[in-house]
């Protein structure tokens, strides 16, 4: 601190460094997602007369907040670069039914049914991105092709019947500790690639200039189909957790999954056009939060539509907050 | 020359928050003189023409015009009085034509009953326009189709039509080139005739020191000094600016121009799809080969070309020792050899991302360790060394980028090759919009380098500076080098310019 | 600093809501109630009493008018029988499961859902919670074996689409009617699905009757419009339901392109507004409704099931019961005195019939004998003398 105030002494230059005051808002800015999702912990805690903080209570959040986590985790690679999809729901449905198709087939391992998940998930985030670095297409208008071409695909395969599977024989994967641990290995492996590998630091700053990293090397074109494929590994990893639990797949498998998943990041703090600021974290924390906010609140027994409308508020409030005048851009 | 003031400023102070822009200042100026204004960036001179001009007010002081006090509270409210400014960015009305724009806001003159009539405002203005001499252009064009350069010639067209008593110009040559600076000038020369007055706001020296008949000096919001023509030299110039002895050598001290003969970089046959047709270069070990011409002569394509930004359609680019082809930056980089764009902001750096961020990024690969990892620690000692070898002005290297000033972003660019070990460095513009003083800096740190035996590609608009540090100079003209000229004493800009133009 | 405003300003928010429900926790009606005033009184069925059991109610939705008509039975419903009611929505099936889970968690008894994925299923097995399936049923083979090694899953009853469909391709016919066509949502939908197989079996069975076309798909209006040019000779339109305005804009065409002059019948499934007029104008012919009551009845096969009585002996099979059939203005009068009036098609006491704790006779052919009996004359039978 003390060299901080010498250097604001020191200084020759007409520029407005922030003082002493800002520096601690702006650390304690830094932890107050983590701050948040403590005191609403504890208000939940409260209110429901202990409910909340039950075991069998913390098994079912572990349940609920496994896939928003995971694909928060792959988004983040995602939205840092600056890019965007609008099909993940849509592709997790088509995942599900692959994957669900493989499990239904009697000689093959249940390992197997991931693996072609997340190759069919893989498929569709690379056809995606290749539209748009080739085609020079915008992501949002190229995922939204998708999206829908998915959301065809599926409704056509389960129009006749919804795809079930042995529910049984996949229960196993159900158990909250196994989810817990796969959490905490995803949440670890994302972290390690994007804080300190090039591949996150090369998407955070072509997310803040894509000039400027090509000029330094970077090759944009290769990190930014990276960061699609990985948000389909999480994508199929996802899907297939998903339909073990549930024991089918619908044509509302998957549905607003995408919005789920940007609620949570951007609650958490992410910056949607991503850049320097975006740190992984936030967006884990973040679907923690959102998580735990539709357990608590359904616990403590709030109609839904009111439920609907709180998450509403808070994400118009946040993201409003956030919103720089004069950049106009979501800058966090 | 007579003396009767047209603006007075007596005792004005301004503060913005705790930075102290303005500190009792005293200027006047008088009937046909033409005031040049300079001090580095941050010492209040575009603070005092806008108090001037009516864009904002001064927190203390008086100002006076022709006598009678003066204290406009909008632009066109001086516009009324006889105050008119020209302005640095873009001050066209996008969507409108161009006699739209120069009577904007005075539409009413032509307005009768009710009734606008359109033809007598394209008349008056093709009139003005005549009279600035730009005589080529319709004013019932749009004015989005004009390029830069004449859209800030309308500018100056709608500051003229007012018939000011005193017309500001902050900066607008830097936006000018070879035309639009010859119409400025005739402005400014038809002011001085009419015993009018003009405040002239440039970081150009040479070019102040050429039209104008007085210069006032601001350092840290204090008038320094105001010179006469018989005062007027640039070491001088410079030096209130910056309120310390220069050395001696602005640029480098030597004539000697010499160099390896062992060629690092060469361009051969290369062709884009715009002027640069068979275009070849060799950069030799230990030179600094500068390279000059218009802004449209095609030395920044030549640039973007030889650091593989822009692929070539034909020949190569060669990094002559490793017998490797450049095709885009990653090769280049792999080959240490660095870019500097000339578009600062928006190709140079990352204005959200923190200086080390910006520092560490071709060098990605020399931080990992042996798993493929990056730690903050080594990033953060490499931004550390680049801050205290390049002495970046800054609260610590984890600030972001967008809050430091223009010569400080600009050693932050510097830091990043130097930190990747670079010894080609192409600069193209590298010191535009940049401080005496770091300027200084940045000279002796090329000639440091050429003496480390690293070879430098100087592209720059600037004619002094190539003069005073290349080895060797190319002029370009419609992308083609059109002269070549090696390093001398003798040297001067008018032997130079007749091959760019 | 400005996140840590935000996420203050988003914890008042909650905090708001904590305090206006904290006070009746177990308030799940929202301000959405018809118009049509509670006979029963408010939802809130405290009158100092421990409430018998807490029963979670999972729908798609309780603001479309099937939603909306379930959410004010059970209501009634729940008064009658003094459960406290928690209502619950969900679309996607993750989300479904998660709601079962947090209903369980609330300390739900028993569920009423109109889904029946095997995560639910399981979840309430594992927490002992009864599981009853309304208005929908479950038809693959692994979920059915999942239901029946289950202890907690009590049955489930759903309306006969496969009877509504073909009882409306049969209305058609007795009034004449032999050149048809059928207009239904796009396929996957079990509910239209199962309609569609009825009136297809129907025209089947009648040789005298011809299918001449149909369309799937969500623009009943396109479609009628090139039925109406395509086929002259149409008599008779099937609409086995559809979403909100479909059937008005059937209505609209009919109008446009004379159907109604040249005698073209209507047929169709969901009461909407102005369906009085249309009989009056002949517009339409005949249609289905009327069977929310189902889930009442479904409620008290929970309950016996929560009172430790089991009626349901093969919990796979399903229990099936009838839409109402109304084929003339007259009959409409009739079902909105005696069904949608303020006295339900069951009362709370008539429900109780059904429960063995009041009636110990109770069996599985008592309710079959209900859903066999169920019709408008039956409801005007047994309240003719409560409503004037």
């Amino acid at each position: 601190m003390l060299s901080l105030i010498k250097n604001y002494v020191n200084q020759k230059q007409n520029v407005f460094w922030p003082g002493k005051v800002e520096l601690v808002k702006y650390r304690v800015s830094n932890i107050s997602p983590f701050l948040g999702l403590i005191f609403i912990t504890l208000v939940f805690s409260f209110t429901t007369n202990g409910r909340f903080a039950s075991i069998s209570n913390m098994t079912n959040l572990v349940n609920q907040c496994f896939n928003v986590i995971i694909i928060a985790v792959g988004i983040s690679f995602v939205f840092a670069h600056g890019g965007m999809d609008m099909s993940i729901g849509s592709v997790l449905g088509v995942s599900s039914y692959v994957g669900a198709m493989v499990w239904n087939m009697n000689n093959m391992p249940g390992v197997a049914g991931f693996f072609i998940a997340i190759l069919v998930a893989m498929v569709f985030t690379f056809i995606t991105s290749t539209v748009h670095i080739v085609a020079r297409v915008p992501v949002f208008v190229a995922s939204l092709c998708i999206r829908y071409i998915c959301s065809g695909i599926l409704t056509t395969l389960v129009s006749e019947n919804d795809m079930y599977i042995d529910y049984t024989k996949y229960n196993g994967l159900n158990n909250g500790i196994l989810k817990f641990f796969v959490l905490i290995i995803v949440i670890a492996i994302g972290y390690i690639l994007y804080e300190y590998t090039a591949v996150g630091k090369s998407l955070k700053s072509i997310g803040g200039n894509k000039t400027m990293s090509y000029h330094s090397g970077v090759k944009t074109s290769r990190y930014i189909w990276g960061a699609y494929m990985i948000l389909g590994i999480t994508i199929g990893i996802v899907s297939m957790f998903s339909l073990a639990r549930v024991g089918n797949v619908t044509a509302t498998t998957g549905v607003g999954m995408e919005f789920d998943a940007m609620t949570a990041i951007v609650l958490g703090g992410f910056p949607i056009k991503g850049g320097a600021r975006a740190k992984i974290r936030s967006a884990i924390i973040g679907a923690v939060t959102v998580a735990v906010l539709t357990n608590g609140l359904t616990l403590i027994g709030l109609d839904p539509s009111i439920i609907y409308g709180i998450k509403g508020v808070m994400f118009i409030v946040i993201v409003g907050i956030s919103y720089v005048r004069k950049k106009g851009e979501i800058v966090n | 020359m007579s003396n009767k003031s047209i603006v007075r400023c007596e005792n004005i102070y301004k503060s913005f928050g705790p930075t102290k822009a303005l500190v009792k200042v005293d200027l006047q100026v008088c009937e046909g003189e033409i005031r040049g204004l300079i001090g580095e960036n941050g010492s209040g001179k575009s603070t005092l023409s806008s108090i001037i001009a009516g864009v904002r007010k001064a927190d203390k002081g008086i100002m006076y015009f022709r006598d009678k006090v003066y204290a406009p509270n909008t632009m066109v409210e001086a516009q009324k009085k006889g105050i008119s400014m020209v302005v640095q960015e873009m001050g066209t009305i996008s969507g409108i034509t161009v006699a739209s724009n120069i009577f904007a806001g005075r539409l009413d003159i032509f307005t009768r009953g009710g009734l606008f009539f359109p033809n007598a405002m394209n008349k008056a203005a093709k009139q003005i326009l005549d009279e600035i001499g730009l005589t080529d252009i319709n004013p019932s064009t749009m004015i989005d189709h004009l390029n830069f350069e004449d859209r800030k010639i309308v500018e100056i067209a709608r500051a003229m039509q007012i018939k000011p008593e005193l017309l500001i110009i902050d900066e607008t040559t830097t936006a000018l080139a070879a035309k639009g600076r010859k119409i400025l000038y005739n402005v400014i020369d038809e002011m001085h005739k009419q015993n009018k007055a003009v405040l002239f706001i440039s970081h150009d020296l040479d070019e102040l020191k050429n039209i104008c008949t007085h210069i006032t000096v601001l350092r840290d919001g204090k008038i320094i000094n105001t010179m006469d023509e018989k005062d007027m030299n640039i070491p001088d110039m410079r030096r209130y600016m910056v309120g310390r002895e220069l050395s001696d050598n602005y640029y480098r001290s030597d004539y000697d121009g010499s160099y390896d003969e062992k060629v690092v970089l060469e361009l051969k046959h290369i062709t884009n799809d715009n002027q640069i047709e068979n275009f070849n270069l060799q950069l030799h070990q230990g030179e600094i080969l500068g390279i000059g011409g218009l802004a449209d002569s095609g030395m920044h394509e030549v640039g973007r070309l030889a650091f593989g930004i822009e692929p070539t359609l034909t020949g190569e680019v060669m990094c002559t020792g490793s017998h490797s082809k450049i095709s885009n930056p990653s090769d280049a980089i792999k080959q240490n050899i660095g870019y500097v764009s000339k578009e600062r902001d928006k190709e140079a750096l990352i204005l959200n991302a923190s200086i080390i961020d910006n520092i560490v990024l071709p060098s990605l690969d020399r931080l990992k360790n042996k798993l493929n990892l990056i730690f903050k620690k080594s990033e953060n000692d490499m931004a550390q060394h680049q801050k205290e070898i390049m002495e970046i002005k800054c609260r610590d290297t984890k600030q972001f980028v967008n809050e430091l000033s223009g010569g400080n972003k600009q050693k932050v660019v510097f830091s990043r090759w130097l930190a990747n070990k670079s010894d080609i460095l192409i600069l193209d513009c590298p010191t535009r919009g940049i401080d005496v003083g770091v300027k200084a800096n940045m000279y002796h740190l090329m000639y440091e380098l050429k003496k480390q035996g690293k070879s430098i590609l100087l592209i720059s608009e600037e004619l002094q500076e190539l003069i005073g540090m290349s080895d060797r100079i190319l002029i370009m003209k419609d992308g083609n080098i059109t002269q070549e000229f090696m390093r001398s004493e003798d040297l001067t800009e008018n032997k130079i310019i007749e091959y760019m133009i | 600093m400005k996140k840590l405003f935000a996420l203050f300003m988003a914890l008042c928010i909650c905090l708001f809501s904590f305090a206006g429900c904290s006070t009746s926790p177990d308030d799940g009606t929202s301000k959405k109630q018809s118009e049509r005033s509670e006979s029963s009184g408010t939802a809130t069925d405290h009158d100092g009493k421990e409430a018998k059991y807490k029963i979670g109610i999972l729908y798609w939705g309780y603001t479309d008018p099937t939603g909306a008509s379930v959410k004010k039975y059970l209501e009634y419903v729940g008064e009658a029988f003094n459960c406290e009611l928690v209502f619950a929505e969900a679309f996607n099936a993750d989300a479904l499961v998660a709601a079962t889970e947090n209903l369980i968690q609330s300390g739900c008894d028993g569920i009423i859902s109109v889904f029946a994925y095997a995560g639910m299923i399981d979840a309430c097995e594992k927490a002992g919670v009864y599981f009853m399936q309304t208005q929908n049923e479950v038809i693959d083979e692994s979920t059915l074996a999942l239901i029946k090694n289950s202890k907690y899953f009590v049955g489930m009853i759903t309306e006969d689409d496969f009877k509504c469909g073909y009882s409306e391709a049969e209305s058609l016919y007795d009034i004449g009617s032999r050149n048809v066509v059928y207009l239904a949502p796009a396929p996957g939908i079990a509910n239209h699905d199962n309609r569609v197989r009825g009136i297809e079996a129907f025209v089947e069975e009648h040789p005298d009757m011809v299918l001449l076309s149909n369309y799937r798909g969500d623009e009943y209006g396109e479609a009628l419009q090139n039925f109406a040019v395509t086929y002259p000779e149409i008599d008779g339109i099937i609409l086995t339901g559809g979403a909100a305005g479909s059937t008005e804009t059937v209505y609209q065409v009919m109008e446009t392109e004379g159907l109604s002059e040249r005698g073209v019948k209507l047929s169709t499934a969901g009461i909407g507004e102005g369906t009085l007029e249309r009989f009056e104008n002949g517009q339409l012919a005949s249609i289905r409704g009327g069977h929310f009551p189902t889930v009442g009845v479904g409620f008290t096969l929970l309950y016996n099931a929560l009172n430790g009585d089991k009626i349901i002996s093969d919990p796979t099979k399903t229990l099936y019961r009838p839409f109402l059939e109304i084929n003339s203005a007259e009959e409409f009068k009739n079902f909105s005195k005696y069904v949608e009036g303020e006295i339900p098609p069951y009362t709370g006491d008539e429900l109780k019939q059904l429960v063995k704790e009041y009636n110990p006779d109770v069996t599985e052919s008592l309710y079959q004998e209900w859903a066999d009996a169920y019709s408008l004359e039956d409801i005007i039978a047994r309240h003719g003398s409560l409503i004037n």
